[in-house]
């Protein structure tokens, strides 16, 4: 039974005691101020000693802050943030224990090129260097997973070092950047402090001339040429040029787990994912290909599968942001680095003549459609994905945690737009999917946004139903229990002969009567005949609902590529 | 092979820091260090050997080149365009 709010109890982000009009300004006023200035709506955060001055700050802002219950949910809550609204996403911490928690959350993003600012709390500056309580060197760990950090030393500088960090966040290849600001720049008194303005943004740089010249010829020269989208065309914001240049040419199209939507999954030219949980179709397509127009994607062995025989027959034009990218892992015959926009406007003018090849990518395309009609009665949940993303349309966005789920998810439902799929692609974090569903419905509160998560998985950032009740985010959650941690049992059962190690959760606590007692509504479903039902009362529910929904803890996901061989060798049901 | 690879950057906190763990990071063992005293821009030079195959000193200047502060990269293999992000 859901446990009712009681009148005691906060409804919304507890304001803190006004108070502070008659004291001084501080640092963490003028921080305060900045994330205004800069058009921050919403942070997620956790206290704790070193962040207090800033938490003192807070109260009487424009900022609505959200607790969260453990600091890693903050920082992937900001991750969804940037996901869907293209903005950094803003968590804080304290130091040391609160900083560290951050770490998965801001590596999560840098993985997936996400904007983020991350502000921890640091002991004064005086004691840094000291082993001082709760101190660690939070910039120093994570300097390999973000785009940029500063420790923010002069109080005089506060608004204009977070702007040039919301700059950096956003712009280019977008990534997170962390803030450490010592307690005594952010309890200093400032006597006058110049507004947060954003450097200007330059206009987008074209693509270089010859090079879009040079993968017009080649894509009017190929026989079977084929687009690699990747994850690099939503950051670029360069969906409608792809979508253009797509209709333009009609060269047919696969993607990453990162770029499923930039195409409607439901476009003809979309054969499907392409890599170890690709598609027949879309992976025999690679491989018979001559061309590749790869656009913000970046190689990654879970799309290629072994390298060297990665689509063997193709040339390649590769178009990135970033010039790191092209030739990193598989030399470009033609590299086209700028923005993404303006490339694909560019290589628009092209014109191949590829009548056969996209009819024979058709066929394939039917020929190796998904299949749901799965033996017995119990719930089949690729069949239960696709039900519910149709179900709820254009407004749907799955925000998914890590394993079978995940790559169900990612088969089977339907994208408008690659916003309407939230993943952790690069680092693959479980514990993503509860928080970062949290900062997806608080970024886009009208989108019909479903958490889509595990058994195993749930448990990483459970405390974050307490988060959803708190602020009565009305968040959906599908938690698929089928008792074990199915990804790596699969791999267990496939690569390592049946010897299954550590990956039964046969004492698994019973979901329902959990998520009640966070305050939430939640019910169970067992058979495959309940379907539709639970589907309605998911959609039709207005608060936050979670259906723990019983599978075969058999089940497997199908096709799958064996790790290091080649994506022609397909393995299926 | 060994390389060497010459990088100027504002000499921000940290930056040594992070342009030294990119290069280990991305597979190269750190030979040399030479980084004449200097504030504001400075110029390092590394020599650098690729740990196993299929290590490319081309893009390691290009991942190097994203950091924020640095300015200009040259490798032993030619100087690598370096554009600051803006959007
Ligand atoms: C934080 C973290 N720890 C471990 C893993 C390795 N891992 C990947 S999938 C998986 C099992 C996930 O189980 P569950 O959430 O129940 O999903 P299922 O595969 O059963 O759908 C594990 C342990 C990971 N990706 N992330």
């Amino acid at each position: 039974m859901t446990r009712p709010m009681t009148a005691q109890e906060p409804s919304d982000a507890t304001p803190i005691a006004q108070g502070h009009n008659t004291r001084p300004k501080t640092g963490s006023h003028v921080l305060v101020e900045a994330l205004e200035q800069l058009g921050v709506e919403v942070v997620f955060g956790y206290p704790g000693g070193a962040i207090m001055p800033i938490y003192d700050a807070l109260p009487g802002s424009k900022l609505k802050h959200i607790l969260v219950r453990h600091e890693q949910a903050a920082a992937l809550a900001a991750d969804a943030w940037g996901r869907m609204t293209g903005k950094a996403g803003v968590c804080m911490a304290t130091s040391g224990p609160g900083a560290t928690n951050l770490v998965t959350g801001i590596a999560n993003a840098f993985m997936d090129s996400i904007p983020m600012v991350a502000i921890t709390g640091q002991v004064p500056q005086a004691i840094m260097g000291t082993d001082g309580f709760q101190e660690v060197d939070v910039f120093g760990i994570t300097m390999p997973v973000v785009k940029h950090s500063v420790i923010l030393r002069d109080p005089s500088k506060i608004a204009e070092t977070l702007a040039e960090c919301f700059h950096i966040a956003e712009s280019g290849r977008p990534g997170p950047v962390l803030i450490d600001v010592p307690k005594d720049v952010a309890t200093a008194v400032i006597e006058s402090s110049q507004p947060a303005v954003r450097p200007t943004v330059r206009a987008r740089v074209a693509a270089d001339e010859a090079s879009v010249k040079a993968g017009i010829d080649i894509i009017n020269s190929a026989k079977k040429p084929l687009l690699y989208v990747g994850g690099g065309v939503a950051r670029a914001g360069a969906v409608e040029e792809l979508r253009a240049f797509a209709k333009e040419t009609g060269i047919p199209e696969v993607s990453t787990l990162q770029g499923l939507g930039c195409l409607p999954t439901w476009d003809d030219q979309h054969l499907g994912m392409l890599g170890m949980h690709g598609g027949k179709a879309a992976n025999m397509a690679v491989q018979e290909s001559d061309l590749l127009i790869v656009c913000g994607a970046r190689f990654d062995d879970r799309a290629t599968g072994r390298l060297d025989s990665f689509a063997p027959n193709a040339r390649v034009v590769h178009l990135d942001r970033d010039p790191a990218e092209i030739n990193k892992l598989r030399n470009a015959d033609v590299g086209i680095q700028g923005d993404l926009a303006k490339a694909m406007q560019g290589l628009s003018a092209a014109r191949p003549e590829i009548d056969a090849w996209c009819s024979h990518t058709q066929d394939e395309k039917v020929t190796h459609a998904m299949r749901y009609d799965a033996p017995g009665k119990g719930v089949f949940a690729p069949l239960f994905l696709k039900e519910l993303s149709e179900a709820a349309g254009d407004d749907f966005v799955a925000v998914c945690d890590v394993g079978q789920h995940q790559m169900w998810v990612a088969q089977h439902c339907r994208f408008s737009r690659p916003q309407a799929h939230l993943t952790s692609g690069g680092l693959g974090t479980m514990g993503y999917g509860v928080p970062a569903g949290v900062g997806a419905k608080l970024a886009e509160p009208e989108a019909t946004v479903v958490t889509v998560t595990g058994d195993g998985s749930v448990m990483m950032n459970i405390h974050e139903l307490a988060t959803i009740r708190r602020y009565r985010v009305p968040l959906k959650i599908v938690l698929f229990d089928n008792s074990t941690l199915g990804l790596v049992r699969q791999w267990q059962e496939l690569f390592f002969e049946e010897n299954f190690s550590e990956v039964d959760l046969f004492d698994n606590p019973d979901f329902a009567e959990l998520a009640e007692a966070f305050g939430i509504e939640a019910f169970t479903v067992t058979k495959r005949d309940d379907t539709d039902s639970a589907i309605d009362r998911l959609l039709s529910c207005n608060g936050p609902i979670l259906a723990h929904v019983r599978i075969d803890p058999m089940e497997n996901v199908w096709p799958l590529v064996p790790p290091g061989r080649s994506n022609a060798e397909m393995m299926e049901a | 092979m060994d390389f060497r690879i010459t990088i100027d950057f504002e000499n921000d906190e940290g930056a040594v820091r992070r342009i030294l763990g990119v290069i280990e990071q991305r597979g190269f063992e750190i030979v040399s260090i030479a980084m004449p005293g200097a504030e504001g821009t400075v110029s390092m030079t590394v020599g650098l050997k690729p740990r196993g195959e299929g290590r490319s000193i081309e893009i390691l200047g290009r991942q190097i080149a994203r950091l924020h502060s640095v300015q200009n990269v040259q490798t032993t293999q030619g100087q690598t365009e370096f554009e600051r992000e803006c959007a």
